[in-house]
């Protein structure tokens, strides 16, 4: 009979501690789970990369971007290219290194940036072009693009209108390297060159930069002290112009044209300083990209190619229904 | 029993590796694809000319529908017949109709017309992508760059001045009774009581003496 306890109470004793144990566990685990749920979950990255913020156009579109990829939940980093190609492919080696989710992507040359483009698509991080143009069809997952050709079609009318058709004028380009450079520039000359009358005496870059297009107006304004107009790609060059114009005590004879629909030549319109410009959407374009990389995070990956935005004529008549870089 | 299966299972296979070996393309798609590819506006534009206008104008709108609609329900006009590319306020038209001209000047034909809105066709300057973007033909998705894109409006603008050059519109008398199949580009924003057409075809039905 001794033995038969022995073995009853010793099987007791095991199953108390198996159930001990098995309680132990499962509140482990339910404590280790509960524990888990409650911390907040780490946030997808997304990478927002600018060919320069030494540009408040730039500095807007790509604060723009980063916000709006915020407020979708995500976890963003700004990188400023500053207009370098080798250091936008530094930026890229360290966003594919660094598992980011998509990259909203400014680039700093057409050609020059289809090889981090191409490296990110490797990488399988998707690639939102915004503002410029890559020359590649295929590698981007998108391109959200102002339609800088038409615009400047409708800049080169009134520039028509403006100079009666006739007169002498300059160009001043912008980055040579760049697609809008020239989507700008055969907009414009797609209308004014049917005029005869109106003779181009110098074309030259200002490489998008204020104190360039200064530093080449005044040289221009040297030799040709009596052009009737200047035509400039962006409104940072066409303030810069502005500037040379004012200093040479000519503001009254030459007008200016510009692209961008900047703060300070919204205002200069309003004043007359300057007589038109075209109005780009930087916000409509970042929002776009961070929704579209935000849309194919969350699987759908159908997007067009290309996505052309367009770009409105501001001149004194209408300058007041808009403001910098926006309609009001 | 074991036989058939065998055999259907073979057939099967044999039309499977049929269906992933064939390709079939409609012999216009292909040579549209391979003028995109080897870029050349002009012949790009040429073979649009020719060979896809002409169906595509027989699916244009008349103006007196676009007219009405505009006027009376401008957001219906656009989503049923409106073609925008990208982010746009702007949407493109193909319209027709038959009009009696009201007189022109500087490279303007101002049309007669019991409408809403003032008709008028440009026949000297054509700058735009309005006779591009209302055929709805061509995409941007499919150009190396934008560049390539603009360069086919280009084209088609240089195109239509030549075929009005050789109509002879810009001397057409006032009261001359004109059949029109062209393009309209309208801002939702801001509807201007003047429309300007892009015209791709020009028929002159009578003259006034």
């Amino acid at each position: 009979m001794k033995p038969t306890c022995v073995t009853k109470n010793r099987n007791k004793f095991v199953i108390k501690r198996l159930f001990s144990a098995s309680l132990l566990f499962f509140s482990v685990v339910l404590c280790f789970s509960s524990c888990h749920s409650g911390k907040p979950k780490g946030k997808e990255k997304i990478a927002v990369v600018i060919s320069t913020l030494n540009n408040p156009w730039f500095v807007i579109l790509g604060e723009t971007a980063k916000q709006r990829a915020e407020e979708l939940g995500y976890e963003v980093v700004l990188f400023d290219s500053q207009n370098n190609p080798s250091k936008e492919t530094e930026h890229f080696d360290n966003i594919i290194a660094s598992g980011f989710k998509a990259i909203l992507f400014n680039p700093t040359d057409a050609k020059g940036s289809v090889v981090n483009v191409k490296a990110a698509k490797t990488a399988g991080i998707p690639v939102f072009c915004m503002d410029r143009e890559i020359d590649s069809k295929d590698d981007a997952t998108s391109q959200i693009l102002s339609d800088n050709y038409s615009g400047c079609v409708a800049l080169g009318q009134q520039f028509v209108k403006t100079l009666n058709s006739k007169g002498s004028y300059v160009e001043l380009l912008g980055i040579v390297g760049d697609n809008n450079t020239w989507n700008r520039s055969k907009g414009f000359h797609s209308v004014v060159d049917n005029y005869p009358d109106l003779k181009m005496v110098a074309q030259q870059s200002g490489e998008f930069d204020r104190n360039k297009a200064m530093e080449v107006m005044e040289s221009m304004l040297q030799a040709h002290p009596d052009i009737d107009a200047v035509f400039c790609g962006n409104d940072a060059m066409a303030m810069g112009a502005y500037q040379a114009v004012l200093a040479a005590g000519k503001t009254a004879k030459i007008k200016i044209f510009g692209f961008d629909g900047a703060a300070d030549v919204v205002d200069a319109i309003k004043e007359g300083k300057i007589e038109a410009t075209g109005m780009q959407f930087p916000k409509v374009m970042a929002k776009t990209a961070a929704e579209f990389a935000d849309k194919y995070i969350k699987g759908d990956h159908k997007f067009d190619q290309k996505v052309p935005v367009a770009v409105e004529l501001v001149t004194k008549d209408n300058v007041e229904k808009y403001m910098a870089y926006g309609k009001k | 029993m074991k036989r058939i299966s065998i055999i259907a299972t073979a057939i099967v296979i044999l039309a499977l590796l049929l269906y992933k070996s064939v390709y079939f393309e409609k012999l216009d798609v292909k040579k549209q694809r391979e003028l995109v590819k080897s870029f050349n506006p002009k012949e790009l534009v040429s073979y649009f000319w020719k060979n896809k206008l002409p169906g595509l104008l027989k699916t244009a709108l008349p103006v007196s529908t676009f007219d009405s609609l505009l006027k009376a329900n401008p957001d219906m006009l656009i989503k049923q017949y409106g073609k925008t590319v990208g982010i746009s306020n702007n949407s493109c038209y193909l319209v027709c109709g038959t009009f009696e001209t009201a007189g022109s000047c500087n490279g303007e034909i101002s049309l007669k017309c019991k409408c809403n809105y003032d008709y008028k066709i440009q026949t000297k300057y054509i700058f735009n992508n309005t006779a591009r973007d209302a055929s709805g033909f061509f995409r941007a998705d499919d150009f190396q760059n934008s560049m390539d894109f603009n360069s086919v409006s280009s084209e088609i603008n240089s195109l239509i001045l030549k075929e009005m050059k050789t109509a002879q519109t810009d001397s057409l008398p006032s009261g001359t009774m004109i059949q029109l199949a062209g393009a309209i580009e309208i801002n939702k924003e801001s509807v201007s009581r003047e429309i300007e057409m892009v015209p791709y075809q020009i028929k002159i039905i009578s003259k006034m003496q």
